[in-house]
């Protein structure tokens, strides 16, 4: 409490706000403050310590999901504490009302605090249930009643006239009555202005979940806001001068509203509880994208509309993958370029997980909707609104992925690659599906159908009808049987080494040694620059050989490939004796060569690119023979957006960290293939 | 091969982009020609299968897809496929192929028969990144955190021939 509040209240008033805080001390108690304390320090152990042994020394599968279920077990924490603030906060306010006996004090302290605080009276619905405290009307309602203050119905009809003409509103004791096209020169008496108006709309409270002043439109213009059991909202324009007449009115009749059930269980954990589980899951395994959005809101306004449509994509989505429908996605998805990938089992464990979890939120926000039929629409514009909104992003991806073309192509693989064009219309025409309106059925229907458009094309039948590409037809699994393997000889070295060449017998070995610098990347065939070559065996022996890359030709020879930026040159040297070589050839410059050697056939090749990395090369010759030129050639790159990083004779994949985005219109060039086909022209 | 880089990948559905696609190519003195086009990342063994003939694999939804493809007429056709994804797929000198899975076995392809030969490795050496065959052998290269190990396994009897 400030000095400020300490200046503004009266003093009884101080007293009852310190008996309050006095009741939170009580409250937090040693054994209750020690067994957070014990939590908090729990969770970190785990994450710190716990985590790290599992991965690293048990080996149970699960090594991919701690993550995720350290991340649950910090949000459960969390939720538990939370759930139960608002009903600690009421038996706060009893208990401060038996400790300083003055209720009245107490009341008048928190009307004090809200008006300065600029909160409202009556929360919104929603907060009511999920805010960490309860609104000033309840509170109030709550301390009349633990100290015995009687709470007078209201003596006489209240009626309160609109900003705007021809509106009136009569608040009686039992039933509030929405009155309009009365004429403005009618007295302010409820007969007079019952008897003037053209028509009329009566509510008994009890038909109400919400009664409440609240602010509407842009300019922040007070207005008074009923809101029905099935949904149905009504709104009156309030005049400031009302505004207080009308709150103590509302005091009266708060009590008389039907509130809104929570329902036989406690709906919003639950519904909180699933929806983290959900994001956690699938932001190791899935599409985030498409979950985030009604993950997010179920998260935090655990509302019937946004269950429903987290239950339906995240169901649907678990679906379409069994089905072969989408692509693995997730960060799963993309580990085999970045590092060990996943098991199989484990992703189908994770899919599972989703699509249990979607319809255990799918069920949750049908039951809710049924309990409470006043909170069908609440949340439906958020939730709709910002699904379809991904949904028609999605589509728009979709289409402007295939304008690159082969449009069939291009369209199959945008359409399996987003499902959000799918599943986010799903969720969307779901949350609609519970308004109860032709309208929004209408609707809910005409979306469900465009979302299985993206479905159709990602399919199997769609891309053997007109994708026809070779790599897209079924090649059938490989039989598989098993053998153990022994070690033989093993041999330590102490620098980080990439690029393993193995002779014939397998008795010799050549590495690429990096000295000290450890390479994150495990393909060796991404080596960014020229590491000293080192030929060893398994005897122990082993010698340095400059050269940018090696093939064995038999256990005592190689043929070696020294490149610089003006000439290359390639030579055979004997292992043993690498001082000597007996035959050598020099070839034209070539970036970033690879070697190739068919031993058993006595030929080489190399390949790479030319030094404006604009054109790939390929030589080719036989061991032993030095022609005037190497057969080859040099081969113009495809008009790619971007160009060559890499080749090599038959090339693999090549770093594409220099293209520019921009350059490559979301596409990157990554290698290509020269062709050094003996029989094609001479290199120029 | 053209594609797009996998960290966006995740998150496409919030961005209007082309997704990713892998595209094979042929390039030659008389221009380039494009062989096919694939969903999952694509790459071809630098050394040829035999005379005419590459070895290309892509990964897409866990599994590993081994394609042959032959430059000169332009042919792609399918070889067999992994439920796993494949990596560091190499060919020995004796033209017999290895790769890992991600458990970290190595595996033997002879592709005349289709034939996949699941080798589990001797435990108490490092991991393996890189495995060839050569002989009657698989040697490995494996890196510790101060250096590397290059570990020759003995296999006895092999079942996978050379594919050439």
């Amino acid at each position: 409490m400030s000095d400020t509040l300490l200046d503004l209240f009266d003093r009884d008033e101080i007293a009852a706000i310190f008996a309050h805080e006095v009741a939170h001390l009580e409250h937090y108690d040693r054994r209750r403050c020690l067994f957070m304390l014990l939590a908090q320090w729990l969770i970190v152990l785990v994450g710190v310590v716990a985590a790290p042994v599992v991965i690293h020394s048990i080996d149970l599968g699960l090594q991919s999901w701690i993550p995720g279920i350290w991340f649950f077990l910090i949000w459960l924490t969390l939720s538990v504490r939370i759930s139960r603030h608002q009903a600690h906060e009421a038996e706060s306010d009893r208990r401060a009302v038996e400790l300083c006996g003055d209720g009245p004090a107490l009341a008048r302290a928190l009307t004090k605090l809200h008006a300065l605080t600029r909160l409202p009276r009556r929360w919104p619905l929603e907060m009511e249930r999920t805010a960490s405290h309860p609104s000033l009307a309840r509170r109030i309602q709550a301390i009349e009643a633990a100290a015995g203050i009687p709470s007078p119905p209201l003596a006489a009809p209240v009626v309160v006239a609109a900003r705007v003409p021809d509106r009136f509103v009569i608040l009686g004791p039992e039933r509030i009555e929405w009155l309009d096209g009365v004429p403005p020169e009618t007295p302010h008496e409820p007969a007079a202005v019952r008897e003037a108006a053209a028509s009329a709309r009566v509510l008994r409270y009890s038909e109400l979940i919400s009664l409440r002043v609240a602010t509407a439109g842009a300019g922040g213009k007070l207005a008074l806001v009923a809101i029905e059991r099935d949904g149905t909202t009504h709104s009156l324009p309030l005049r400031e001068e009302d505004v207080g007449r009308v709150q103590a009115a509302l005091d009266r009749v708060d009590a008389r509203l039907t509130r809104g059930r929570r329902g036989s269980v406690h709906h919003g954990f639950i519904a909180s509880a699933l929806s983290a589980c959900l994001l956690a899951v699938t932001v190791f395994s899935a599409h985030i994208a498409t979950l985030m959005l009604p993950g997010l809101i179920a998260a935090f306004r655990q509302n019937p509309a946004a269950l429903v449509a987290l239950g339906v994509t995240a169901s649907a989505q678990a679906g379409l993958w069994f089905a072969g429908l989408i692509d693995q996605s997730g960060w799963a998805a993309w580990a085999p370029a970045y590092g060990p990938s996943a098991p199989r089992s484990e992703i189908g464990l994770a899919w599972l997980a989703i699509g249990i979890l979607g319809v255990c939120a799918l069920l949750l926000g049908v039951a809710r909707a049924r309990e409470a039929p006043e909170s069908r629409r609440v949340g439906i514009g958020l939730t709709a609104g910002a699904l379809g909104g991904l949904g028609l992003l999605a589509w728009l991806a979709v289409v402007v992925s295939a304008l690159p073309g082969p449009v069939a192509a291009r369209l199959h693989d945008a359409a399996r690659a987003m499902p959000s064009a799918t599943l986010a219309l799903w969720g969307c025409a779901a949350a609609l599906l519970l308004v109860r309106l032709p309208r929004a059925r209408a609707g809910a229907a005409t979306l469900a159908i465009l979302g299985v458009l993206p479905i159709l094309v990602g399919s199997t039948w769609f891309a053997d009808r007109f994708v026809r590409d070779p790599l897209r037809v079924s090649n059938r699994s490989l039989t598989s049987e098993a053998r153990e393997a022994v070690t033989g000889s093993q041999i330590h070295l102490d620098k980080i080494a990439t690029g393993l060449r193995v002779s014939p017998s397998g008795s010799r070995f050549a590495l690429q040694a990096w000295a000290g610098r450890e390479e994150d990347d495990d393909t060796d065939d991404q080596a960014p620059a020229r590491a000293p070559m080192l030929v060893g065996d398994f005897s122990g022996g082993s010698r340095p050989i400059e050269g940018d890359d090696l093939g064995f030709l038999d256990e005592g020879r190689a043929l070696i490939l020294v490149s610089t930026s003006k000439t290359a040159e390639l030579k055979i040297l004997d292992v043993t004796e690498p001082s000597s070589s007996p035959w050598r050839v020099v070839l034209p410059p070539v970036a970033n060569p690879r070697l190739s050697v068919d031993a058993s056939a006595g030929t080489w090749t190399v390949a790479g690119v030319d030094r404006q990395w604009s054109h790939a090369i390929g030589l080719s010759g036989r061991v032993g023979r030095t022609p005037s030129r190497p057969a080859g050639g040099r081969c113009r790159a495809p008009a790619a957006p971007c160009s060559l990083r890499a080749a090599s004779p038959m090339l693999p994949a090549a770093t594409p960290r220099s293209c520019r985005r921009s350059a490559c219109r979301g596409r990157r060039c990554a290698a290509c293939r020269a062709s050094p086909d003996p029989g094609s022209p001479s290199f120029p | 091969m053209r594609g797009m880089p996998g960290l966006t990948g995740p998150w496409l559905a919030f961005l209007p982009l082309t997704p990713t696609q892998w595209e094979l190519w042929r390039l030659s003195p008389e221009g380039p020609r494009r062989l096919a086009a694939s969903r999952g990342p694509l790459s071809c063994l630098a050394t040829p299968i035999d005379q005419s003939t590459v070895l290309c694999w892509s990964v897409q939804r866990g599994t590993t897809l081994l394609w042959r493809v032959t430059p000169s007429s332009g042919a792609v056709e399918p070889a067999g496929s992994l439920s796993f994804w494949g990596r560091n797929l190499q060919i020995g000198p004796d033209g017999r192929l290895a790769l890992l899975s991600p458990e970290g076995a190595v595996l033997l392809v002879d592709l005349s028969s289709r034939a996949l030969t699941r080798v589990r490795l001797a435990g108490g050496t490092p991991r393996a990144f890189t495995v060839v065959p050569a002989g009657g052998r698989i040697i490995s290269l494996a890196r510790r955190p101060q250096g590397s190990t290059v570990t020759a396994y003995e296999l006895g009897q092999l079942t996978a021939s050379a594919p050439r």
